[in-house]
Formats: structure tokens, sequence, C-alpha cells
């Protein structure tokens, strides 16, 4: 009995081992490529009409665990007649273009699930050009 | 979906050729008409500092390196424009609006490259004979003779603007001068007098006297002078005895009829 409680205190020590091994998703970092656009705590703003480069790279909350290249990050945006988000030459690079004046979400996953939404805004330009 | 561009070839970063803000090759410009003001003879001589609001052009893409391109479909690379706001058309694009709006080069789905251009606004309209030097205030035609006149927008705002802005063109009198062309004003001496033509394009317009003299008498003179001055187009509307039926809508018809007015090619949307 008392080696059948060993054994069950090692698996358990082992799941929560590997478990703890996972990435926790704690928030995107994204580098500018070109453009011009501002990403802030409210999301995401960028003028119609223009295209802003960015790389994601997605931030773990868990200590010593970070997210790998490997790990898929995909950008959704749930409204395409205001912005769309496009892949581009890099699994991490993505490209923003403002279609067209309005607010919408940008849904995020990483491998697959679901892991964060931002919001987002896209301004008319001012004047006769930015 | 513009055009589809051909990978690898030798146009690139020569001629008529923006690198792109990724880096990955170049936008190469195309005229859109004869009415494009960096197309004057014909074929793009540089990628214009900004296109004209209402300008016609096409913008292909080509790869500076195949090999950006991974394992995605190498033959289907096109560029759109970011927002439909900004440009209209299919293979040939029209700058619907003043701004700064961005060509988006893809490949399959994957964005390879990214131009932000400026749109503006004509302020001005330049004529020009087919030699490419600037025409003044009158232009003289021998009777029965035919004179080609081209006009192209003009900003002071931007050195090298691209896009042809379709024009019409309309004769104060049908019976000394009438008026022709598709993109450009070809001038016929009917009978000896002076008529004004009246060029417009877009907003603006851009008055021409025309002195019908004699078959066979000296017309170099007076065929052209002092045109430096690009000044002189008309906002508004002119009072032309010609009902000017230019009101946009698209068609196409190109041809002088006898009361001297002539529709140029279609405005707005594009194709």
């Amino acid at each position: 009995m008392a080696r059948l409680h060993i054994v069950a205190s090692i698996v358990a020590t082992l799941v929560t081992t590997v478990m703890g091994c996972q990435p926790s998703y704690g928030g995107l970092e994204i580098r500018y490529l070109n453009g011009t656009g501002q990403f802030s705590d409210d999301g995401l703003v960028i003028t119609e009409g223009q295209a802003l480069a960015v790389v994601v790279t997605p931030v773990s909350k868990a200590r010593y665990e970070d997210y790998e290249k490997f790990d898929l990050v995909t950008l959704r945006a749930s409204d395409p007649t205001v912005l769309v988000v496009s892949p581009s030459t890099d699994v991490d690079r993505f490209v923003f273009l403002g279609v067209g004046v309005g607010r919408t979400a940008i849904d995020v996953t990483i491998n697959g699930e679901d892991v964060d939404t931002l919001a987002a805004e896209v301004r008319a330009q001012t004047g006769g050009g930015e | 979906m513009a055009l589809l561009a051909a990978i690898g070839c030798s146009s690139s970063g020569s001629g008529p050729s923006a690198v792109g803000e990724l880096g990955n090759g170049t936008f190469d410009y195309r005229c859109g008409s004869g009415t494009d003001p960096v197309c004057a003879f014909g074929f793009a001589e540089a990628f214009p500092d900004c296109l004209l609001e209402g300008g016609r052009f096409q913008i292909e893409y080509t790869l500076r390196d195949v090999d950006v391109l991974d394992d995605w479909d190498r033959d289907f690379l096109y560029v759109e424009p970011a927002s439909p706001t900004y440009f209209g058309g299919l293979d040939t694009l029209t700058a619907l609006r003043t701004g700064r709006a961005a060509f988006v080069a893809y490949a399959d789905e994957n964005v390879v490259d990214i131009l932000h251009v400026d749109i503006v606004a004509h302020d001005a309209i330049r004529l020009r004979d087919d030699a490419g030097s600037p025409i003044g205030a009158e232009v003289t035609v021998a009777l029965g003779e035919t004179v080609n006149v081209r006009a192209y927008g003009e900003s002071a705002t931007c050195g090298m603007p691209g896009g042809g802005i379709p024009i019409t063109s309309e004769s104060s009198d049908g019976t000394i001068a009438v008026v022709g062309g598709f993109d450009s004003v070809q001038v016929t001496g009917v009978s000896e007098g002076t008529a004004t033509v009246t060029v417009r394009m877009g907003a603006l317009t851009q008055p021409l006297s025309i002195v019908v003299v004699p078959a066979g008498a000296d017309t170099e003179s007076a065929g052209t002078s002092s045109g430096d001055d690009p000044s002189g187009s008309d906002s508004g509307s002119d009072s032309g005895s010609d009902s000017g039926s230019d009101s946009g809508s698209g068609d196409s018809s190109g041809t002088a009829d006898t009361s001297g007015t002539s529709e140029g090619s279609t405005t707005g949307m594009g194709d």
C-alpha cells in the first residue's frame, strides 16, 4: 500500500511538472516593420487606406516557459470591411490593412486555441494625406 | 485584384519602379492613358511622386528574390489596394480620393510587400504638343489640317504626378474648328477664323484659342509659345456655346461631332 502511494505521488508530481511547462498566454509583443499605426492597451488604431506590417510574438506569463517559434499565432479581424489582417512572408509576420472606417475586434489564437481578443479601430484620414 | 506580375522580370529596380516597404521587390508603374503626365512619351519615365485624384494607371509587382515566397504559389502574384475607398478598378486602377493609401502585393493570401503613395488633386492643366513642348494660349491650324494637343494634370504639391485623368473638349464654334480624340484633343480647321477650344479635366477647364489660317500658310510660328506657365485652368464651368455633355456618366464615344464637342474617356470608378 505504501508503495502504491509513492507511485501515485510520483505520477502526480510528473503531471504537475508537465502542466507547468506550458506557456501561459500573457499578451502579444508587437514590433513595427513599416507604416503608421498604434498599439496600446486599448487595442490597435490604424488609418483607413493604409497598411501596417508587424512582427508578432506571444508572451508567456509562466516564468521560464516561453513560446517557441513553432507555436503558431493566427490573427483574424471580425469585420473585414473595416480591417483585414493578412499573413506575410513569415509565420510571425502580419499586415494590418485599414479597409474602412469603423471598429472591430481581432481574434488571437495560438496553436488553434482562442487566447485573446483585441479591439481595433480604423480611423479616417485627416486633411489631404498623412 | 490587379495585374499579375511576372516573377523574375528584368525591369526590377530601374525605370518606373519603387522598392516596396518590406524590401522584397518593386512596384512597377504602367501608364493608364494618354493624359498621364508621367507618361508623356507613351511610357512611364519614372515612378510618380504622387497620384492624381481621378487618374488612371496600372501597378505591377516584381519580386527581387523568389526565395521569399518559400513554398507558396509563385505563379500567383498580384497587387491590390489596401482599401477600395482610395482605389477602384481591376487591371486599370483609378485613384478615387485624396490622401495617402497603400498598395499591397500578394502571393496567394500572403502579403509580400507594401507601398504607400500620396493622392493629390490636380490644380492645373498643362497642354503640350506631340513633341512634348508646352503650348501657349493660342494654336494656329491650317484649313483642313488637324493638330494634336495633349493635356496633363498638374499639382503644385507634387513634382511628378501620375495618373491619366479623362478629358473632354469642346469648340466654341464648330464651323471654324472641330475637336475630336480620345485621350488627346485633335483640333481640325474647318474654316478661317478664330474659335476657342475648351479642354475639361475633372473640375478644371483650360481654354485654348484656335486660329484657322488658309491651307499652306505658315503655322509653325504661332503653334507653340511661352508655355511654361501651367496656370490658367479655370475651376467651375465655362460658358461655351456647345452643350458640353461631360457629365462623367462614363460613355466613351471619343469622336467629334458636328457641334464641335468631343467626349473623352470614362470618368469615375474605372473598370
